[in-house]
């Protein structure tokens, strides 16, 4: 079984891949000391298990394990934290495996027999646990083979378009395949819905106005418009109002 | 040094509920009292002659038996003695009634001896008049003591279970990632994985005393112990740039109040920061004042809740400051830049 094991102290690593090291049958294939470099790391070495720390600089354990259980063959992830972080209520009640440090050999010897690879119906569902925790900062997107990561502040707009979503951002567009319907539950309290393919950033609109029969909304710095569908029409008009 | 609250605290349990009668200023309100009373009774009683002649006669004889009573309190209530309330109130009593008679009885024979004036009543009901309202008042007195004393008592502790509640406490998350450290270092570096547990036990040993104020340098030495252990931790993510110009100020302040502030610049300033950053501990003097001042970089994009965090520490400080100084020490605090600064001046004990 290949691990990765991600903290930012490195003494916490060093303990953690002496003990995984000890056991026979795991083989340590990185270390990472954020969510960013977790990421980065497990596209490279493709592990089995992650072990990770939960309260990290840049992108903390439980965002990384978001963007992880998305991946086409996700790893297991068993989250290692020093106390009882907000989370852990959270995990307790969902079965999200976590070990408390400094951690016990044989409980971590346990977690990582009891721990194989999810499925993806499985990742999705751990990737939904984990969103009641913590919504996602970012939106991680594959460009040419490497993972991007675009924060949620720099998004404008999603618009689906048959099977993808198109992800605007003020540096350019990504695809995603995020259904739309699943970006709304999560993100619902920044971006609004304005027509059965699109969803908008409310921090990004600027105002509305008539074009070829129908209301097209205007983003501030872009050029770009959007239609607005008939139905949604009433709420975006109030939601401009309130601007 | 780290004996004497406890040995205050116990001499609080086991103290009189009297005042201390050798007092000058409770002597004088003892016979200040006594004077009113005898005037109330001059009023009371006048029907003919000069008011003043009985004001005098009361007082005479009033003030002969307060401050003998007060008198002879003064000889035996003691720091230690008469610790018993029940005991003190028996003993106070019968030295009051045995004083009213002994002088009350001298009275009268002075005045038949010196003929001064016609005695209206029989002696027998002289002495019981005057022992019942000695006795009534004496009561009255005692009762006033008790009340007193109960609500300083109430009070005192008051204030010192709201200075152990506001005591700084070691934050969980901090003792957690020491150990797990210190699990690591054992193998590898032995050494200072002894030195982190020696600086741990000196962090639990100030959180845990029952000292109400610790000296300054006491303090920065317990400072510098934290800063140790989170260096192992963080590695060099964290550094700490000292300034310090006088290393022989003498101040004193409640234990572990630098040590938390200068916790949230690590947990809020630098452990957010991929790449770290570098903390700003500066000491000098400013007109009798000793000013410390702690900086630390902030993250642009933080959540709401680290501010939260972060006040709750602040606020503790300030209310244990506010109580250990009365209003003499004065912190603040500035964000600017994505900068964090706490600015904390404390007066410089008199030399």
């Amino acid at each position: 079984m290949k691990i990765l094991i991600v903290d930012d102290e490195k003494p916490a690593r060093d303990r953690l891949s002496r003990m995984v090291e000890s056991l026979s049958g795991y083989q340590i294939v990185g270390e990472a000391g954020n969510g960013n470099e977790a990421l980065r790391k497990s596209e490279f070495s493709q592990p089995d298990i992650v072990l990770m720390d939960i309260r990290m600089p840049g992108m903390d354990g439980i965002q990384a394990a978001r963007h992880l259980s998305r991946l086409p063959q996700p790893p297991a992830v068993i989250f290692t934290t020093a106390f009882a972080d907000h989370a852990l209520e959270a995990f307790e009640t969902h079965a999200v495996d976590y070990l408390l440090k400094p951690v016990r050999k044989e409980r971590l010897q346990s977690a990582l027999e009891a721990s194989s690879k999810p499925n993806k119906a499985q990742a999705s569902k751990n990737d939904e646990v984990l969103s009641a925790i913590e919504p996602r900062q970012h939106i991680c997107a594959r460009v040419r083979g490497n993972l991007v990561l675009v924060p949620i502040d720099n998004i404008y707009y999603f618009l689906a378009d048959q099977k993808y979503v198109t992800v605007r951002h003020s540096e350019g567009e990504v695809l995603i395949e995020d259904p739309l319907k699943n970006l709304e539950r999560e993100f619902g309290d920044r971006f609004h819905r304005i027509h059965r393919n699109a969803l908008i950033s409310l921090s990004k609109v600027c105002g509305m106005k008539s074009e070829n029969d129908g209301q097209q909304v205007m983003f501030k710095d872009i050029e770009n418009t959007l239609e607005v569908s008939r139905r949604h029409l009433p709420a975006v008009r109030k939601i401009i109002k309130n601007l | 040094m780290s004996d004497q609250p406890q040995i205050n605290s116990l001499k609080a349990e086991y103290r009189c509920y009297l005042p201390n009668f050798c007092d000058a200023d409770v002597f004088l309100r003892v016979l200040l009292v006594i004077e009113l009373f005898a005037i109330v009774f001059a009023l009371v009683s006048f029907k003919s002659g000069s008011l003043y002649v009985q004001i005098a006669l009361n007082s005479v004889l009033m003030q002969w038996i307060g401050l003998s009573v007060a008198a002879i309190l003064c000889g035996i209530v003691r720091p230690g003695y008469l610790s018993e309330t029940r005991t003190t109130t028996i003993v106070a009593i019968v030295i009051t009634l045995a004083i009213t008679l002994l002088v009350s009885w001298a009275s009268v024979s002075l005045m038949a001896m010196l003929r001064l004036g016609p005695q209206l009543q029989s002696t027998g009901f002289i002495l019981l008049r005057n022992t019942a309202v000695a006795a009534i008042l004496i009561g009255l007195a005692l009762r006033y003591f008790y009340v007193q004393y109960e609500s300083e008592k109430t009070l005192e502790t008051e204030a010192r279970s709201r200075l152990q509640a506001l005591q700084a406490r070691i934050r969980p998350h901090f003792l957690f990632n020491s150990m797990n450290t210190i699990a690591s270092l054992t193998h590898i570096e032995p050494d200072l994985a002894e030195q982190a547990i020696i600086n741990l036990s000196e962090l639990f040993r100030a959180s845990l005393a029952a000292e109400a104020s610790i000296p300054l340098q006491q303090e920065l030495e317990l400072t510098r112990s934290y800063i140790e252990l989170e260096s192992l931790r963080l590695g060099d993510r964290l550094s700490v740039n000292w300034q310090v110009t006088d290393n022989n100020l003498v101040a004193s302040l409640p234990a572990l109040t630098l040590q938390p502030l200068v916790e949230n610049a690590i947990y809020h300033g630098v452990e957010p920061l991929s790449e770290g950053g570098v903390i700003d501990i500066r000491i000098d003097t400013v007109d009798g004042f000793v000013r410390i001042v702690i900086s630390n970089p902030l993250l642009e994009d933080r959540t709401e809740q680290h501010r939260e965090g972060n006040q709750m520490a602040v606020n503790n400080i300030q209310e244990r400051l506010q109580i250990a100084f009365a209003g003499k020490a004065a912190m603040q605090q500035l964000e600017e830049n994505n900068q964090f600064t706490v600015t904390l001046d404390i007066p410089l004990d008199p030399a």
